[in-house]
């Protein structure tokens, strides 16, 4: 299923970088505010099909705020979302049938086996039994998961969770994949296997929007990123137009940490009293 | 290395005490619990000092059993902490025969065996009208001590290696729980007994039985002897009594070898490759839902005990019912009604109960009538079979087949209509559950109290909804017979609309307000 028309990809993907692609993603004066602060304070933002968008920014910036509202997990106060064209706060419905999700840090069912949380995914997704039975395999021996589908999923460790998550986001053979931290206690193999299977769903003319904070990840695999400071975008681009000269880690640490100086804190200067 | 351990054991002691101090309301209840016991035992067993030795061998023999049998059952099923597993000293490479014996030495530094202890000396007094049976009370009391301590150091550890996980021991608990409690009406009527004044002949055969056995004999040397029991006799109780601990120890000595020397084996858990319920149940969304319900009712303690918790209530306001005197046919007739309105309120906040988790619903899309309808399996297999059963067997015991239609009616009405009625309450106000994973007896983290509206309402409008039924049924049972069919009519036409009309509004809420459910589980 994953590897769906490759010969197809291989011939979109030169083109892809000539002309834009449709847009997958339109997010439009985006605004959340939870209390006093806003957590997403009016972001637009454009991800084109095929591509592989990161979003960055500094703890507490709002991407899972931002990402929960695109794929229609939180309500935004004012802004749209859609997705090919779908509004997903208007026709959820529709929208959601084309997105894939992982979130940050909400529970799964845990108290059902890997085998019956995938089952469980695909069939309110709406597939049928032999096709949820298919994928839940494929993707189950993809992710290296096929000795764990027999256990609890509350008896798995974080990274086991992240991928039997991530296999259920896959299931209904989504259109644009939504991942909030993929690789948070992923370990490097696994995640070297994950980000194999995610550019397979590139190639195959799916679209990737992820945050994480692993720079190097993010700049090794995406082909565009947006940086998120407080709420706001305050670059985005391909990857080389962002990271300029030097690395995106650099670039990122110039920009989001305009605001936090290693000031004070003196006294750990003398801690050999 | 002995002296290591009591000093140890002495800190445990003496920490719990502090606890005691701040005013820790767990420890303190049972510590008053505890202190209650031995005192009413003690007070007891100074009266029987006075009373004729055939009541006091029945009284003593029959209570120090129960004593022996606490020591054995209360460690496998109360789920307590054990400071003194011998797993948790095996670091220290002690050689595991010496730490068992060790071990159960330090055993006697604990609350329950210091009591123990003050409740055997009391005997002392008991028995102190004769030199020779005071004696005797002296071995016994040895004996009964020894055979508690090591009978409870392996129960403990039976239940460290074998109830361990966490989904086991919780349902130790609610199994230890429901005895105590099933329990309690018994002990009530024992120890209401008149005391010191000759029981009834079943109490003397008891004791006569339990004598014989590890739980009496220990406790029958010195009781026997006061009776005036052949000599012979009283050795081969004695023989028991002094073989049961040894044989103790010796098992107690080989569980510490064989807990220390496979600490290594934790095996993982398989379920099950298969699917289970999803296997069964048709591949849509709805029987998903469905699947997915059954499966947590099997497996997360959190569904099915409350419900147990609501039996066990009934069947103790029943024995308060029957000793108030209200006639048995009430009661019987109530039966079935009374778990109908139970089964159904399970359903009143169970979308709180999934947590965060329920935002894969939410992503699902439209999802609202697939998860209402769902949700009831459970509820609803449990529920028809019930009604069906439940009231042909209520019928039969009344004696009075013509009040089935009634009790069909207002069963089924309760079961519907407070489906229904659950359906809309749990997604329009979820108010916070016991966190997955939590114990179901955890208090749920965010402010209480706010679930009081919601349940009062679940019961008001249930009970407004059901009135008919319930009106035409007592007016029928009065007399007015033409009544009780009316009573079905109108009990499973409520129910049914009620049922459908609560389930398509729940569903119709769901799918408006899913981000919002979303939010108040992550304030859960």
């Amino acid at each position: 299923m994953l590897n769906a028309e490759p010969a197809k990809a291989a011939l979109a993907a030169p083109v892809a970088l000539a002309t834009p692609t449709p847009v997958v993603l339109q997010i439009s004066g985006l605004f959340k505010k939870f209390g006093l602060t806003a957590a997403v304070d009016g972001i637009d933002l454009e991800v084109h099909e095929g591509s592989f968008y990161g979003i960055v920014g500094p703890n507490g910036a709002g991407k899972t705020t931002l990402l929960s509202m695109a794929t229609g997990l939180l309500r935004p106060d004012a802004g749209t979302v859609r997705v090919n064209g779908v509004d997903v706060w208007s026709n959820p419905d529709e929208a959601k049938r084309l997105i894939g999700v992982l979130p940050d840090r909400l529970r799964l069912f845990d108290r059902l086996t890997g085998a019956q949380l995938l089952h469980y995914a695909g069939t309110l997704r709406g597939l049928g039994s032999k096709t949820v039975q298919m994928r839940s395999d494929e993707l189950a021996e993809a992710f290296g998961l096929s000795d764990a589908l027999g256990r609890l999923v509350s008896d798995y460790s974080a990274g086991m969770s992240k991928k039997i998550a991530l296999a259920a986001s896959l299931i209904h053979s989504p259109r644009l994949l939504i991942l909030d931290e993929p690789f948070e206690s992923v370990d490097p193999v696994s995640a070297e296997n994950l980000t194999d299977i995610l550019k397979k769903f590139v190639a195959g003319g799916g679209t990737v929007v992820l945050s994480s904070h692993g720079m190097d990840m993010i700049q090794r695999v995406c082909d565009s990123v947006a940086i998120i400071v407080h709420g706001a975008v305050i670059d985005r681009g391909s990857i080389d137009e962002v990271r300029r000269d030097g690395t995106l880690q650099e670039r990122f640490v110039e920009l989001a940490g305009a605001d936090i100086k290693a000031e004070g804190l003196e006294w750990l200067l003398s801690s050999s009293n | 290395m002995v002296a290591e351990l009591l000093k140890l054991k002495l800190s445990v002691l003496g920490n719990s005490l502090v606890r005691v101090r701040r005013g820790n309301l767990g420890v303190v209840l049972t510590f008053l619990f505890c202190l209650t016991l031995a005192g009413a035992t003690g007070a007891a067993l100074i009266g029987l000092r006075t009373a004729a030795s055939e009541v006091v061998r029945t009284d003593v023999i029959i209570g120090g059993s129960l004593v022996i049998a606490a020591f054995l059952l209360l460690p496998l099923v109360l789920g307590v902490t054990d400071h003194l597993d011998p797993r948790r000293f095996d670091l220290f490479g002690i050689p595991a025969k010496s730490l068992a014996l060790w071990l159960a030495i330090a055993a006697l530094l604990s609350v329950p065996v210091i009591l123990l202890v003050v409740v055997c000396l009391l005997t002392l007094i008991t028995f102190s009208a004769t030199t020779s049976t005071l004696f005797l009370a002296l071995v016994s009391a040895i004996l009964v001590v020894s055979t508690c301590v090591l009978g409870s150091r392996i129960a403990f550890l039976l239940a460290g290696l074998f109830l361990a996980t966490p989904r086991s021991r919780e349902t130790g608990g609610i199994l230890g729980a429901t005895g105590l409690l099933i329990l309690s009406p018994l002990v009530v009527f024992w120890v209401s007994q008149n005391w010191g004044q000759g029981g009834s002949e079943v109490l003397d055969r008891a004791a006569a039985v339990l004598s014989w056995t590890p739980l009496g004999a220990a406790w029958a040397i010195p009781a026997d002897t006061a009776v005036g029991v052949a000599s012979g006799i009283i050795v081969a109780k004695f023989l028991v009594a002094a073989a049961t601990p040894c044989l103790l120890f010796v098992a107690w000595r080989a569980l510490v070898v064989f807990a220390n020397s496979s600490l290594e084996r934790r095996p993982l858990v398989v379920i099950d490759g298969r699917l289970g319920w999803f296997r069964r149940l048709p591949a849509t969304r709805t029987g998903a839902v469905a699947a997915r319900s059954l499966t947590y009712w099997a497996r997360d303690a959190r569904y099915p005990v409350p419900l147990v918790g609501v039996f066990i209530f009934l069947f103790v306001a029943y024995v308060s019912f029957i000793v108030v005197g209200v006639p048995l046919t009430v009661l019987i007739l109530l039966t079935v009604p009374a778990l109908c309105i139970t089964l159904a309120f399970s359903v009143h906040n169970d979308l709180a109960l999934d947590n965060t988790a329920v935002w894969l619903h939410v992503s699902a899309g439209r999802l609202g009538m697939p998860d209402r309808v769902g949700r009831m399996a459970p509820i609803l297999g449990i529920g028809i079979p019930l009604i069906a059963i439940g009231s042909v067997v209520s019928a039969y015991f009344v004696g009075n087949y013509s009040a089935l239609p009634a009790l069909l009616g207002v069963s089924t009405c309760l079961l519907l209509a407070g489906l229904g009625v659950g359906n809309v309450l749990s997604v329009a106000f979820p108010y916070p559950a016991v966190r997955p994973g939590d114990s179901p007896f955890a208090q749920p983290q965010a402010a209480a109290g706010s679930g009081f509206m919601v349940q009062a309402t679940f019961i008001l409008v249930t009970f407004i909804l059901a009135a008919p039924s319930i009106v035409f049924a007592v007016l029928g049972l009065l007399g007015n017979l033409g009544l009780l069919w009316t009573s079905l009519w109108w009990g499973a036409g409520i129910g049914l609309v009620t049922v459908v009309a609560g389930t398509a509004l729940g569903g119709a809420i769901f799918d408006r307000r899913g981000p919002e459910l979303l939010a108040a589980a992550l304030r859960n």
